[in-house]
């Protein structure tokens, strides 16, 4: 019943891992992409009769997060010519491995978090995991990485796992709430995007471990 | 019983006459190794009988309080027994002749004293059924082989080890004090072992703290990480044969300890397993990176003790778990992938110590990367050491394979058995075996071919030879062995492992042989897959022989790319062999390199010097042991050198002490 | 344990065809460099006209040096004993099979790096250094799919697990067999982990390790390859075949064999269209495979 969405989540955790493993930056916009569109065909393997909700969330989703989000960071790392994350506070190794640690445990703790939340019993297997998968990657790469641009795409992911997350609780919460997430994460995208571009064009790098510089 | 008294006698006097035979080498060589031997043969001779007989039982009154002379060799203690008193018996052969190589520059009255009563105290640690025999035996054991390893005592290196060995050891005990005391407070307040075995009252709260102690304190002895940090310094710093029993059999008495507390403990919670499959997962992997990080052989060797007693700990720890769940496939498995491995690692262990000894007695040197083409001048201790390297590595068809093998069964039949989230134990165990295997490969191949291939890296490593027949014999029979152990697990398994298995796991011996049955079929298929290995090389060779026959078989140098003046030191080193996997794991081994990078045209000095120090000590103990010492320092008050205030102090304690002690009544 | 020895036909048509499978892989090179190409019986050749030659033996080298290639090759030629080929189940079928069949290629492999090592070249030392790494990556891999494999099939030996009859199929079959490509390319020293047409010090590998054999060493060498790459390859088109529905019992091996010869062409297309990773960044596409093996692991039903 859910073999799809399963497929599309696997998928998705696969994703995550690319994300963490590699250190280009044009790739892991590439799998941001990716991810948003897998995100985007999400809400459509939830229920057999699609709403116009579903269909709403998820031409949004497409947009936000296939189009609109990855250009604008591939037009920032073109304007601050960094094709790659160099010597990240964590390497790129160990956090694939946490990665994939976070993935164990969340299946581990995934029925016991449904029991908690008192889901319905043949809830897609996959989704928690997922979920809390991509989030955690999302966090690490914000928490780990360099290069602010990295940090971009960091939150970008982690919005996606927040998304999957939503996904389980969508015929309680309301479409506007979804989309208001949504729309803060791009303008969070926008900002720091902006931010990103004015660092780089005053200091010439975007290494945010060197913006205590910056302090008075 | 009485033949392993007479034994223990044997040995002890044979000791003591050694000591009074300082005077003249040989006459102590002879007395001491020769005491040795056959008190080691003796021993034996209960130790295989016990395996399959009812336990032979010894117990005499002794005037110590809470102490009798109580032994006891049942099927777990003949196993070790077998183990360690045959290890000791080759170990002496080889010593004999050895430690003669030291004749002149020491007297060897003192080796030989202090390496019969280590034989001693690791029997009857091994025997003995009373909880203070155990500890008075325990540390027999651990004074004799302090002894040994300060036996070049005039280097600073080498006293610093044993000062290291003697301060683990006792934080070790101290625990094992705390785990007796606490069995016997639940024993009628009895040490005997008889009384510990009819313990039922036993909370699981009480009987997690006595696990979890025992884990420290026989784990301290055995060498799990953390508490591993004076096994790498001590090991390498004795004589080689002591190091082969040290590291061979000495080590493993901290097995049989945590063996034997279980049997007193009743059925093992899930938690206790699951910490011996960490806790080896931890060693066993770690053991083997900082052993490929290191460039001393003998250093190398004692880390792969690590390993190994990691492996041995995720067999059991998977056994435990067997249990624990009600698994007897796998608990049975488990078990006997522990032990087996115990008495594997005792024999391929114990053969490349010796082999390492003879290299280190013919070229004065442990320093790998000062090696180099040995095997061309000592052809006997290259393919025994070869051998040593293949089984240590798990290797088809050589013993260490077999436990292995036995480990793997286990975890993978967890895999499928395991309820959700138990199974991670099981993967554990089976990512950690793989990645030992393929370090363990790197190591050995690095250690092998770095002192025995290629060409000698010293050029006064020219007039080296073979050792004489004693070491040999030790060797090549060891060597053997690495080859029979399968025939043995194959056709005496049963005997072997069924009564040792059945006193630590309680399960019914009928099931205990159901289950080893389902052995034999892999081992058949080893065997049959072996020989179809052996008669294709032949055939291999002899066609290669006809093909080579009447063409040009040329010599030449090594292909150097053109390059004209080559010499030996340009060869791979060991650390530039291990670096790449070094590198990988920098996090943990903290490898420090100091380099000097040449410069300009023409570079006049340039040199790189990497040492890999370990991180458990450098980076917890050292720090530990630095605020405990500034904190005893601020009592530097309390000490004036002046004996009469000293006395005060003993007379206000004792006082104290008194009033205390009115107090509670 | 149980025999099958109709399975020994497999066995020889391994020993026959596996060197046609690794004289594919130029060709398919050459296509797409726009050249002719070798003959696909190129190997065959080479084969012959190394056992034809005669030998030179570098001074420093020992026993190790001679005993080595032999050793490799049985103990790999061995191993096709224990493998279910083409559809059929393996001529011994046992109960743990499949560790005993990692391990021998683990026991080829140790006496590849000592035979390299006798040399005493750096060259040969750099090779080896580099396989020993990357056979260690490789085996949590290898060991972890095999795991999800076996635990699908609730079984302990091979021939049970790829003649099974509710084969894996779905995400966890194509993570499985991602990861299986990854070892395939691993094992055999293939791009992107290695190249095999050169022995320059970038890619001092395998190519490297063999530098100094010679003669009808290096004939054993170059089919101990060969049958190599026929056993990786075999091992993953039989999990990709599994799935198909039954077909008859010529239909099958048929089936298998054309998924390998596709697969060697596979290796041919990768080889020719990305480049060889950095050596420092190996390790991460090898844990990568650990972990996605990992994930159909916990992911398998």
């Amino acid at each position: 019943m859910y073999e799809w969405m399963d497929t599309c989540l696997v998928a998705i955790l696969v994703l995550d891992l690319y994300i963490l493993g590699t250190s280009r930056l044009i790739a892991v916009i590439q799998a941001t992409i990716v991810q948003g569109m897998l995100l985007g065909i999400l809400p459509l393997t939830v229920h057999s009769q699609e709403t116009i909700h579903h269909w709403i969330l998820s031409i949004s989703v497409l947009l936000s997060n296939v189009f609109l989000m990855p250009y604008l960071a591939i037009l920032l790392i073109r304007k601050v010519e960094i094709r790659r994350e160099v010597e990240p506070f964590l390497e790129f190794t160990p956090s694939l491995m946490i990665g994939m640690a976070i993935a164990f445990i969340s299946f581990w703790i995934a029925p016991y978090s449904q029991k908690i939340l008192q889901l319905p019993q043949h809830f897609p297997r996959m989704l928690m995991p997922a979920a809390i998968t991509t989030a955690m990657s999302g966090f690490i790469i914000l928490a780990t990485r360099r290069k602010a641009v990295t940090q971009v795409l960091g939150y970008l992911v982690m919005e996606n796992g927040i998304y999957i997350w939503g996904l389980t609780l969508l015929d309680k919460m309301p479409l506007l709430v979804e989309l208001g997430v949504i729309l803060g994460i791009f303008m969070t995208v926008m900002v720091m995007a902006t931010v990103c571009y004015r660092v780089y064009l005053r200091l010439g790098h975007v290494n945010v471990d060197e913006l205590s510089n910056l302090k008075g | 019983m009485e033949i392993f008294l007479i034994a223990l006698f044997v040995l002890a006097v044979g000791g003591a006459t050694a000591l009074a035979c300082s005077f003249n080498a040989r006459l102590a060589s002879w007395m001491g190794a020769g005491s040795a031997v056959i008190g080691c043969t003796l021993g034996l001779i209960p130790a295989v009988r016990s395996l399959t007989t009812e336990p032979l039982t010894w117990h005499s009154a002794w005037p110590l309080p809470y102490c009798s002379f109580s032994l006891k060799i049942d099927a777990l203690a003949g196993f070790f027994l077998i183990v360690i008193l045959g290890l000791s018996l080759l170990g002496a052969l080889y010593g004999g002749e050895y430690l003669y190589g030291y004749a002149r520059q020491r007297k060897l009255g003192t080796p030989w004293l202090s390496f019969n009563f280590l034989i001693i105290g690791m029997a009857l640690t091994v025997a003995a059924d009373n909880g203070l025999l155990f500890l008075l035996a325990w540390e027999v054991m651990t004074l004799s082989s302090f002894l040994l390893v300060i036996f070049e005592h005039e280097q600073a290196e080498v006293r610093s080890a044993g000062l290291t060995y003697l301060i683990a050891a006792h934080i070790g005990v101290a625990f094992l004090i705390l785990v007796f005391l606490l069995l016997s407070e639940h024993a009628s307040g009895s040490m005997d072992f008889a009384y510990f075995l009819q313990i039922h009252d036993l909370q699981s709260k009480t009987a997690g703290i006595i696990f979890f102690f025992s884990i420290i304190g026989f784990g301290t002895k055995a060498g799990f990480m953390p508490f591993h940090v004076w096994l790498p310094d001590a090991h390498p710093a004795a004589p080689s044969h002591v190091s082969a029993i040290m590291s061979g059999v000495m080590i493993k008495t901290g097995i049989y300890g945590i063996l034997r507390i279980l049997t007193f403990l009743g059925p093992p919670p899930p938690w206790w397993g699951g910490l011996l499959v960490n806790v080896g997962v931890v060693s066993g992997v770690l053991g083997v990176w900082f052993a490929l990080a290191q460039h001393d052989l003998k250093r190398l060797l004692a880390y792969h003790s690590v390993e190994n007693i990691g492996i041995i700990a995720m067999g059991l720890g998977i056994g435990l778990l067997g249990i624990s769940y009600h698994l007897p496939t796998i608990a049975v498995l488990g078990l006997a992938g522990g032990l087996l491995h115990v008495m594997n690692h005792a024999i391929f262990k114990g053969l490349l110590f010796l082999g390492a000894g003879a290299v280190l007695q013919a070229t004065h040197t442990r320093e790998m990367d000062h090696l180099g083409g040995v095997g061309k001048k000592m052809p006997l201790t290259s393919v025994v050491f070869l051998i040593g390297a293949v089984a240590i590595c798990g290797l088809p068809p050589l013993n260490g394979f077999i436990s292995e093998f036995f480990i793997y069964w286990a975890s993978f039949l967890g895999t499928m058995q395991f309820a959700d989230s138990r199974i991670i134990f099981a993967l554990a165990i089976i990512v950690a075996l793989a990645l030992i295997g393929g370090l363990a490969v790197a190591c050995f191949s690095k250690a092998f071919s770095i002192v025995f291939l290629g060409e000698p890296r010293n050029q006064e490593h020219q007039h080296i030879h073979d050792p004489g027949v004693a070491m040999t014999i030790a060797m090549v029979f060891l060597a053997a062995m690495c080859f029979l152990v399968s025939i043995l697990v194959l056709y005496c398994g049963l005997p072997l492992l069924g009564q040792t298995i059945h006193i630590v796991s309680k399960l019914e011996l009928q099931q205990i042989e159901y289950q080893l049955a389902a052995i034999v079929p892999p081992l058949k298929g080893l065997f049959l897959i072996s020989s179809v290995v052996l008669l294709s090389t032949t055939f291999l060779m002899l066609w290669r022989k006809y093909l080579l026959n009447k063409r040009q078989v040329g010599k030449a140098v090594t292909w150097d790319c053109g390059y004209l003046a080559p010499n030996a030191r340009m060869q791979y080193t060991s650390s530039s062999y291990a670096q790449p996997l070094v590198d990988l794991n920098c996090y943990i081994l903290r490898t420090r390199k100091d380099v000097q990078k040449p410069d300009g045209y023409f570079p006049q000095t340039a040199r790189f010097l990497s040492h890999t120090l370990d991180t458990a000590m450098q980076k917890l103990y050292r720090p530990m042991f630095e605020v405990i010492a500034r904190l005893f320092n601020k009592l530097m008050w309390l000490q004036h050198g002046y004996l009469h205030i000293y006395m005060l102090y003993l007379v206000i304690t004792l006082l104290s002490l008194f009033v205390f002690y009115l107090g509670i009544k | 344990m149980t025999w099958h020895w109709s399975s020994l036909s497999v066995v020889l048509a391994a020993l026959l065809l596996s060197p046609l499978l690794l004289g594919i892989i130029p060709r398919v090179k050459a296509w797409f460099a726009g050249r002719q190409g070798q003959p696909l019986f190129q190997v065959y050749y080479d084969l012959a006209k190394l056992l034809g030659k005669g030998a030179v033996y570098s001074t420093t080298t020992t026993w190790v040096f001679r005993l080595g290639p032999l050793l490799s090759l049985s103990t790999i030629a061995a191993s096709l004993l224990l493998l279910p080929m083409l559809e059929f189940p393996a001529t011994l079928q046992f109960s743990g099979d499949f560790l005993l069949f990692v391990y021998l290629f683990a026991m080829a492999r140790f006496f590849a790096i000592l035979t390299a090592m006798d040399t005493g070249s750096s060259f040969e030392g750099m090779g080896a250094s580099r396989e020993a790494i990357f056979a260690t990556l490789t085996e949590p891999a290898l060991f972890l799919s095999l795991a999800t494999l076996l635990k699908h099939n609730g079984t302990m030996s091979l021939s049970e697990v790829f003649l099974s009859a509710a084969p894996l199929t779905g995400t966890t079959m194509i993570l499985i067999a991602f990861v299986l490509l990854i070892v395939l390319l691993a094992e055999n020293c293939r791009v992107p982990v290695d190249d095999p047409t050169t022995h320059l010090e970038l890619t001092m590998i395998h190519e490297v390790m063999v530098l100094d054999n010679s003669g009808p060493d290096l004939a054993f060498i170059t089919y101990t390859a060969s049958l190599k790459l026929w056993i990786t390859s075999n091992i993953l088109a039989q999990l990709l075949v599994a799935p198909f529905p039954e077909h008859g019992a010529l239909l099958r091996p048929l089936l298998a064999f054309t998924t390998m010869v596709l697969l060697a062409m596979l290796v041919g297309v990768i080889e020719s269209t990305i480049a060889r990773l950095r050596l420092i960044y190996v390790p991460k596409l090898l844990v990568g495979a650990s972990m996605l093996a990992l994930l159909g692991f916990t992911i398998a039903r």
